[in-house]
């Protein structure tokens, strides 16, 4: 605990009073150059998507950025996104599969409801998802040629004609922006990658029973006992903050020093965001390393093997100072069944995130 | 006054059982809020307001259209009455979702969320005094306050004393009455009667 000072009163400006008039409604920039608007439906309960600005989603900017996914045309060594983000797998990258130097091990979480974080990264160093695919351009992904990508680019008539299209008044085609407008138009389809169709939300739509395992393990997962709906609250079950849930007890491994390295907080060693559990049954190994290659390993971490550091989150200790949730194995079965049912089979075969024709 | 700008994560209190502690989280939401002139004038707020008291941006309430004067006494509840308090009532604002209280534990919202660390004799503990449900709401009243209005202002500071949520009428101890209270309605019943003076002009 950090002893800086004994305050006991905050002052907090708690009241910020005025007759300014409100201007509520924004008005909607009209599509440029015959663009179409994205149709961005926001699921039943889910909160408003942090959706750009500055890169507006367009039918037309989700198509290139959906046909670059899966298109090798970007690397110099073959590898198109879809290398490794594979739809099957809720488009998130396994360990085993990635292209990473091994020493170096990295869990990538699915790229599913994007739309709805704050920020990126496990520790969150990349603040936007606009930006987010450039980082991909280096020798450790695609080592892509940037002068050769865009001659090749610019000579296929159906690249040519979209980027001019969906970025019109730039100089798309200039070595300055095709990096950015090209992760920007990879960042709409990413966006528009929506995943609300689980069993679970069929379940709370009345519209599927869950059997008496799942129930049981669905009211664990929202009680003290259980206690994981604190952070994984529904319906992303994600709280999208930072926190350190004890799977280390010293941080002497750089990677694992987590939202630390951003803020230099020592607060703040170990914490991670925290992942959405939808899908979470296909994207196994679990933790930002992939320490845990099952469900029940992930279950059991929270159950007995949480370890107590300065920057655990209060949230891990429970009453008499515990760190333990005494879960018997049926209990254990139970959340994991539950968890099950956050697969969404739809969009592992939804043809609008595959590849194009 | 010794009111003092809080740092968040930084800054340690004294907790009245005898050890130290510090604030890691503090959000809850406001209604209900009323302010009676000297001349018995009464403005009322029908709102809710989320309050986050360690984001600078997020622990002002912004009230419209409350009238110049002098105010003789201000109220408001910390929480939310119980046609609010119901699940999936609010705007489903990241904010508003990670206060929900779970349908299958009584549903609604949590009124307050106060998390941090204590440190005793045994070592560093978290802590997590969560409220809800409605019967705890916490009642504010602020008689007295002096508050006057002017023309072109449009500020008040209130100060929250953060030992209070664990002293008067009673000293709540991690260590004795529970570092975590949800599932426990008397832990949130003597938190919620301590923090009735938890606010001040």
């Amino acid at each position: 605990m950090p002893k800086i000072s004994l305050l006991n009163k905050i002052l907090i400006s708690l009241f910020l009073i005025t007759v300014v008039l409100w201007q509520c409604a924004r008005d909607h920039e009209p599509a440029k150059n015959n663009l179409t608007p994205y149709p961005f439906l926001v699921p039943k309960g889910f909160p408003s998507p942090y959706l750009s600005a500055n890169n507006p989603m367009t039918v037309e900017g989700v198509l290139l950025g959906r046909k670059l996914f899966y298109d090798n045309i970007l690397s110099s060594n073959g590898r198109s996104c879809n290398s490794c983000h594979l739809q099957e797998n809720s488009f998130m990258v396994k360990n085993s599969d990635n292209y990473l130097d091994p020493n170096i091990y990295l869990n990538i979480p699915p790229l599913i409801n994007l739309a709805w974080n704050p920020d990126f990264g496990w520790y969150g160093v990349e603040p936007d998802l606009d930006h987010i695919a450039v980082g991909d351009f280096g020798p450790l992904f695609f080592n892509s040629d940037m002068k050769k990508v865009i001659s090749n680019v610019k000579s296929n008539s159906e690249y040519a004609q979209l980027y001019q299209k969906v970025f019109p008044d730039e100089e798309v085609f200039t070595e300055n922006y095709f990096a950015d407008k090209t992760a920007q138009a990879i960042a709409q389809f990413l966006r528009s990658i929506v995943s609300a169709s689980s069993r679970y939300d069929k379940f709370m739509m009345g519209k599927a029973v869950f059997s008496q395992e799942e129930q049981y393990g669905f009211e664990l997962f929202n009680s003290e006992k259980g206690d994981c709906f604190h952070c994984h609250s529904a319906p992303l079950f994600t709280d999208n903050l930072y926190h350190n849930i004890g799977v280390d007890s010293v941080f002497n491994v750089a990677f694992n020093s987590g939202r630390y390295l951003i803020t230099s907080n020592p607060i703040d060693f170990g914490k991670f965001s925290t992942p959405t559990l939808r899908n979470i049954a296909l994207t196994g190994p679990y933790m930002h390393d992939g320490r845990f290659a099952t469900l029940d390993e992930a279950i059991e971490h929270y159950n007995s093997k949480v370890h107590s550091t300065s920057s655990l989150d209060p949230i891990m200790t429970k009453n008499n100072k515990s760190t333990k949730l005494n879960l018997t194995a049926f209990d254990k079965l139970c959340i994991k069944k539950f968890l099950e049912t956050l697969t969404d089979s739809l969009l592992l075969s939804n043809p609008n995130y595959g590849k194009p024709k | 006054m010794d009111s003092l700008l809080f740092v968040p994560n930084k800054t340690v209190f004294t907790h009245p059982a005898g050890y130290l502690f510090g604030v890691t989280r503090l959000q809850y939401y406001i209604s209900r809020f009323t302010a009676v002139k000297e001349n018995g004038d009464l403005y009322i707020d029908n709102g809710f307001h989320y309050i986050d008291a360690l984001i600078p941006e997020n622990n002002t309430l912004v009230l419209s259209n409350l009238p110049q004067g002098k105010y003789k006494e201000i109220t408001f509840a910390v929480g939310l009455d119980s046609l609010l308090n119901q699940t999936d009532k609010l705007p489903t604002t990241v904010e508003n979702l990670n206060m929900a209280w779970p349908i299958l534990m009584g549903g609604g919202y949590h009124f307050v969320k106060m998390e941090g660390v204590y440190e005793d004799a045994t070592g560093n503990h978290g802590y997590a005094v969560h409220i809800g449900r409605n019967e705890n709401v916490i009642r504010i009243r602020i008689p007295n306050t002096g508050i006057q209005i002017e023309p072109g202002e449009n500020r008040i500071s209130l100060s929250m004393n953060i030992t209070e949520w664990f002293k008067n009428p009673v000293i709540y101890d991690f260590n004795v009455d529970g570092n975590y209270t949800m599932g426990n309605p008397v832990a949130m019943s003597k938190i919620k009667k301590n923090a009735e003076d938890i606010f001040t002009k």
